[in-house]
């Protein structure tokens, strides 16, 4: 069995990495070698060297630049996605967990039928309605997105609400509103931030795969999907403009399911 | 002469369709303590429900007579009382303030210390998720005090406590009763702490009070087999 300090050690190292990975996205354009969107046709698909640690791809662009560029587009645009989906679902939660009622009952409805179908698939579905691009492919993900924090918020609401110092706040004349914000979201935000960072790694892959569609950041801005969107078509010329965007996914996404599952296995330590 | 604080005439309660209290009469005199006792699922704890009425509790006959204003409830989870996550002196001041009373830190400073509550300071601006159980009860029921209340009602305050912590709650009670002469109803299935604290005891069973008396009373001649059974079956300390 896993002691608390080992916990706490994988805890750190994993929070350490998220944090590199956070510190590079926020330093892409100080980091980035070259002009990410500079085209070069002396360039085209050269092997990675050391003027181009990544190689170049079909426009001759700096691969290494327009992955650190794409790691700014696509970790910010995730945790903004995971961010809206967390506010907007945990006060849904909320509301419904501590009013009840008919709003409950619709809501609750309303995230079952989300609910009902393939995330992957209403996001294509509607950011195919939507004409793609970034914005398209955040309001698509964030349709089904919401309904985990929701229900994860309405649950552990429905517990607090049970507390005796709920009730001493309500006969204290004390209003839904403040007993909602002052007793029941600090009491409950661990969980549903908890929540939140497991959700960053699918939602990475979410963005990144509407974007490998088609359906999210097109060309030419610098995003990892559609970079390896892009590149699968010469793949066997120039396997390293589909190998570091990919490689750069699957590093990130690791990352931050390592950090999401070692602060579930901290918390849930006695 | 003692005032009645608490007049529970032919009261009869239940959760939807189930009668859990039946027509129980019961009265609480100031400068008296009275516990309940029985097992668990005898409807101790839906009597103090329907007494505060919780509205998730039905009446379906009978009447209870009390000042709402002037009664105190401790419950029996220590750390249910208070929002585990907010200072204990931001908590007493939306308390008293909700009462139209003033927060005065010196005052509270003073009850804690009579109480036995070291570092009163200290345990202002802590948060209930630092401390233990125990001392949570203890602040509790020091709040309580601090709003005067006439009446206490108490249910089963030590059971989520060690021995020591119990005690503790235990005589702090007692003092309370002691100075401030306010009646007090526990609620038990501890047959010790109702035959160290109680002036009088009644004993519920199946929804019904099944015998009742002073404390030399029904521990000295218990007349109900139940409530013979209840005193054999008491563990007892080796040696």
């Amino acid at each position: 069995m896993k002691t608390k300090r080992s916990l706490k050690r994988k805890l750190i190292l994993s929070a350490v990495l998220a944090g590199i990975l956070i510190l590079i996205a926020i330093f892409s354009e100080v980091l980035a070698p070259n002009d990410p969107y500079q085209t070069n046709a002396a360039m085209i698909r050269k092997a990675p060297s050391a003027m181009y640690w990544f190689g170049t791809d079909n426009l001759g662009r700096c691969v290494f630049s327009r992955v650190l560029y794409g790691a700014k587009t696509t970790i910010f645009a995730t945790f903004l996605l995971v961010a809206i989906s967390f506010v907007i679902g945990t006060l849904i939660g909320m509301l419904c967990g501590y009013y009840g009622g008919i709003v409950d009952e619709a809501l609750m409805r309303l995230a079952d039928l989300t609910l009902a179908f393939p995330q992957m698939v209403v996001a294509i579905a509607v950011a195919g309605m939507l004409g793609g691009g970034l914005v398209g492919a955040m309001i698509a993900l964030g349709i089904t997105m919401w309904t985990t924090f929701a229900r994860l918020a309405r649950s552990h609401t429905r517990t607090v609400k049970q507390e005796p110092y709920i009730t001493a706040a309500k006969l204290s004349g004390k209003s839904g509103c403040y007993i909602i914000l002052r007793h029941i979201l600090p009491n409950i935000l661990e969980p549903v931030l908890i929540s939140a960072l497991t959700q960053i790694g699918t939602t990475m892959i979410g963005i990144s795969g509407l974007s490998f569609l088609g359906l999210g950041v097109v060309a030419p801005q610098a995003e990892w999907g559609s970079m390896i969107s892009e590149a699968r078509a010469y793949i066997q010329i120039a396997p390293w403009a589909v190998l570091f965007p990919a490689g750069a996914t699957i590093v990130t996404i690791i990352v931050f399911n390592y950090l999401g599952d070692a602060l579930v296995e901290y918390r849930n330590h006695p | 002469m003692k005032d009645t604080l608490l007049n529970i005439v032919n009261l009869s309660l239940a959760y939807e369709d189930e009668l859990v209290v039946d027509q129980i009469n019961l009265k609480l005199h100031s400068d008296e303590i009275l516990c309940i006792v029985g097992e668990s699922g005898s409807g101790k704890t839906t009597l103090l429900r329907g007494i505060c009425r919780d509205k998730n509790v039905l009446v379906l006959s009978g009447d209870v007579q009390m000042d709402l204003n002037r009664m105190g409830v401790i419950s029996q989870n220590p750390n249910g009382a208070f929002n585990p996550l907010r200072r204990f002196d931001k908590q007493l001041r939306e308390t008293l303030v909700s009462n139209g009373l003033e927060y005065r830190e010196q005052e509270i400073l003073d009850l804690f210390e009579r109480i036995g509550l070291q570092d009163g300071a200290s345990i202002l601006r802590s948060r209930p998720f630092e401390m233990s159980g125990g001392m949570n009860q203890r602040i509790a029921i020091a709040a309580t005090m601090l709003l005067e209340p006439k009446m206490l009602l108490c249910d089963e305050p030590t059971s989520a406590l060690d021995v020591t912590s119990a005690n503790l709650v235990v005589d702090l009670l007692c003092r309370y009763r002691q100075k401030k002469h306010v009646g007090i109803l526990l609620i038990t299935h501890n047959l010790g702490i109702a035959a160290k604290m109680a002036d009088r005891v009644a004993i519920m069973q199946k929804g019904r009070i099944i015998e009742s008396g002073t404390t030399d009373e029904i521990f000295g001649n218990p007349k109900e087999a139940y409530t013979k059974q209840l005193m054999a079956d008491v563990p007892k300390l080796v040696g």
